[in-house]
């Protein structure tokens, strides 16, 4: 199944837009994905990041079904 | 000696000319570092209850720290201290830039003044030297060309000033001073007050070195941070794109309030709008980095804006406080009106965020139909319309038409037109900052609780959910008070301190506590910084309970808390328990949440807080 993703924050650009994943993964199976793919200076950022799932917030135990639509998004609180 | 203090503070009195200088008492220093620690004590004892804030009685601060011009990393910050217009209590507002330390070198470690001034004046400090000087040419300028004509007229290149535009001089009061031409101390009504005194300015040029107990211990700090930076993400982050990095992800996430506090961020403004507003989409405008005095980060830039309806030419990048008032939640994103408004509010001195959050108000009214467009003279103040949204904040700035009932904020314009206080967004009368407590509930008890309330830079959990991804247990009120207290009293230390928020992202809590015992030579331990946090919040908790201003008195809006609770979105559901938190953190820090009595026994144990002691109990304490 294709899940969609966009990034916002300093992991712009640099994470792949679409991934092909089996039926029925879970969004911490995702998360363990991209930490794998990226760099380690990025990986406290994945590993922090929200993750929201068709405009909905996602938790680990979340399953992803195909033509998902998912943000990652870094929490930087700014001043 | 008292090392990491400039040694002396000033004490002006606009109304009589006088101006005396006293020694900075050690006394003072221990107990209450400097920053609003010192304003805190020093306007509790000037001031009588009941003060009119915009009157000669009303004394307002502007004071360092002792991280400030002492080689510490992030120790450029100072902070105005002043009673409120707005809320009639306590005041304190922060700004980075070279103004602090420029003032310590000078030879002061703070600056008080009280009394109005029969003509517009500004104050020139010089090396010791201090004089109260005519600024009837200056009164009508903006803040970046008084900065400029007072550098010409003092032939000082390298003078620091920080002054207030036309909005501070009609005692606007969500206006501010502006210093190195875009930084501010701007909320809570800082403005209003110097321009009540006819004070346009404060011009301050310094070459003193300032004593420090350990200098080689404070370079050595200083390499340990660096190296610590290095490695972290979001230090670098901020380094390179600023705090308005987090823009587009705080306005999907839930962070960031949209449509007035209303909206949802993900279904209402959308992915691209988000984005546009972002300082990576901006970045195409930078050219040059900026850091404040000693900050290794640099979270500001200088931006030149040459397209667009508003081609600005030289200006700054905005923080992500301004992108967020004047984007998600005006649901604007046209990042020229928003790069306009920062301009505006840059020049004409006005807090940002109260600008924003006022227009978002008068929004969410024209809309509902509450406020006509006769009402805002012609413009129709559609939600996202940027080319409205500069109309009226132009109007602000010129104080025309509705434009001046609006520059003095959202409260007062409810009350003006004596409808939609329904959609105030407030706390305690203070337009909420840009991260919504749905999100990060401690943030609640911050805003609505603490002395000086509806802030984001001041400490409690809020601080820490913030920077996280939404997490269950943070809706689970139950025992939060240990932890909410002890990470208030880190800010009042670091704020105290003159240190920015920003060194917390690169620096373990302790730094700051190890910069202090370097630069003052005093031994600042885990006890001594919970105990010195302590007092410093008490003092300015007590200057609210004289005014008569407890807890239960304290108000937030209905929205910041869920009440109700959005139907989609990442937040869908979320209600925040604010009076709960509440409790739990005044039961921790030893305050009667119903009658807001703090513990006696406590008061005396903390020490130098005898006048309040005598204050709430009487002579025999």
């Amino acid at each position: 199944m294709i899940v969609k993703l966009k990034y916002m924050g300093v992991i712009h650009d640099k994470m792949p837009d679409v991934l092909d994943l089996e039926e029925g993964t879970t969004l911490k199976t995702l998360k363990s994905n991209l930490l794998d793919m990226c760099d380690d200076r990025l990986k406290p950022i994945i590993s922090n990041a929200s993750f929201i799932v068709n405009n909905m917030s996602a938790s680990d135990d979340t399953i992803l079904n195909d033509n998902d639509q998912v943000l990652v998004l870094t929490p930087l609180g700014g001043g | 000696m008292l090392y990491g203090y400039a040694g002396k503070m000033l004490f002006i009195d606009l109304s009589t000319g006088e101006i005396e200088e006293r020694e900075t008492p050690k006394e003072l220093a221990e107990n209450f570092i400097g920053g609003y620690g010192f304003g805190a004590k020093i306007l509790y004892d000037m001031m009588k209850p009941g003060t009119d804030p915009l009157g000669p009685d009303s004394v307002i601060g502007f004071i360092t720290g002792p991280a400030s011009a002492t080689k510490a990393w992030f120790g450029g910050r100072y902070t105005v201290v002043n009673k409120s217009p707005i809320t009639g209590g306590w005041n304190d507002a922060n700004s980075g830039g070279f103004f602090g330390p420029e003032l310590k070198k000078a030879g002061y470690d703070a600056l008080f003044v009280k009394g109005i001034s029969p003509k517009p004046v500004y104050i020139y400090i010089n090396d010791g030297k201090v004089e109260i000087r005519d600024a009837s040419h200056l009164w009508g300028m903006d803040t970046k060309k008084v900065w400029e004509a007072l550098k010409e007229e003092t032939n000082e290149p390298k003078l620091r000033v920080t002054a207030i535009g036309p909005a501070g001089e009609r005692v606007s009061l969500i206006s501010c001073p502006i210093n190195d031409g875009h930084r501010a101390p701007a909320r809570g009504g800082t403005g209003p007050i110097m321009g009540s005194k006819k004070l346009k300015a404060i011009a301050v040029r310094g070459t003193k070195d300032i004593p420090v107990a350990h200098p080689d211990k404070v370079l050595e700090i200083n390499k340990k941070v660096t190296e610590a930076m290095k490695d972290n993400q979001m230090a670098q982050a901020f380094g390179t794109y600023g705090t308005g990095v987090g823009t587009p992800a705080s306005a999907l996430n839930g962070d960031s309030p949209v449509k007035n506090w209303a909206g949802v961020g993900v279904i209402d403004f959308g992915e691209e709008k988000a984005e546009k507003m972002g300082s990576i989409a901006l970045d195409r405008y930078k050219t040059k980095k900026y850091n404040c005095s000693s900050c290794p980060l640099g979270c500001g830039a200088e931006y030149e804006v040459n397209d667009g309806r508003w081609p600005l030419g030289k200006t700054e990048r905005p923080e992500y406080e301004t992108a967020a008032a004047f984007g998600s939640t005006l649901l604007c994103g046209e990042p020229d009106a928003m790069l306009k408004c920062n301009e505006i509010c840059n020049t004409y001195g006005f807090d940002t965020i109260s600008a924003g959050m006022t227009i978002a108000w008068a929004m969410e009214c024209y809309e509902r139909g509450i406020l006509s467009k006769e009402e805002l003279d012609g413009i129709e103040l559609t939600w996202g319309n940027g080319e409205a949204i500069v109309k009226i904040m132009q109007k602000m700035a010129d104080g025309e038409g509705c434009g001046a009932i609006l520059s003095h904020g959202s409260q007062y314009a409810a009350n003006y037109w004596n409808k939609g206080k329904e959609y105030l967004q407030t706390a305690s009368g203070i337009e909420l900052p840009m991260h919504d407590p749905r999100h990060s509930p401690g943030l609640a008890r911050t805003y609505k609780y603490d002395p000086t309330p509806g802030r984001h830079v001041k400490g409690g959990i809020g601080g820490v959910q913030m920077l996280e991804p939404i997490k269950e247990e943070n809706y689970i009120f139950d025992g939060t008070g240990p932890m909410d207290l002890g990470m208030t009293l880190f800010t009042e230390v670091l704020n105290a301190s003159s240190m920015c928020y920003f060194s917390t992202l690169s620096a373990p809590s302790e730094t700051v506590y190890e910069y202090i015992s370097a630069t003052t030579g005093m031994n600042f331990d885990q006890e001594t910084a919970m105990n010195t946090g302590l007092r410093i919040f008490m003092i300015r908790y007590a200057f609210n309970l004289r005014e008569g201003i407890k807890p239960k008195d304290m108000t937030l809006t209905k929205r910041a808390i869920g009440e109700p609770p959005l139907e989609a979105g990442p937040l869908k559901g979320y209600r925040v328990d604010v009076e709960k938190l509440g409790r739990n953190f005044f039961k921790e820090a030893g305050i009667d949440f119903d009658s807001g009595l703090p513990d006696k026994a406590l008061l005396e144990k903390l020490g130098g807080l005898d006048e309040v002691i005598k204050d709430i109990y009487g002579e025999d304490k």
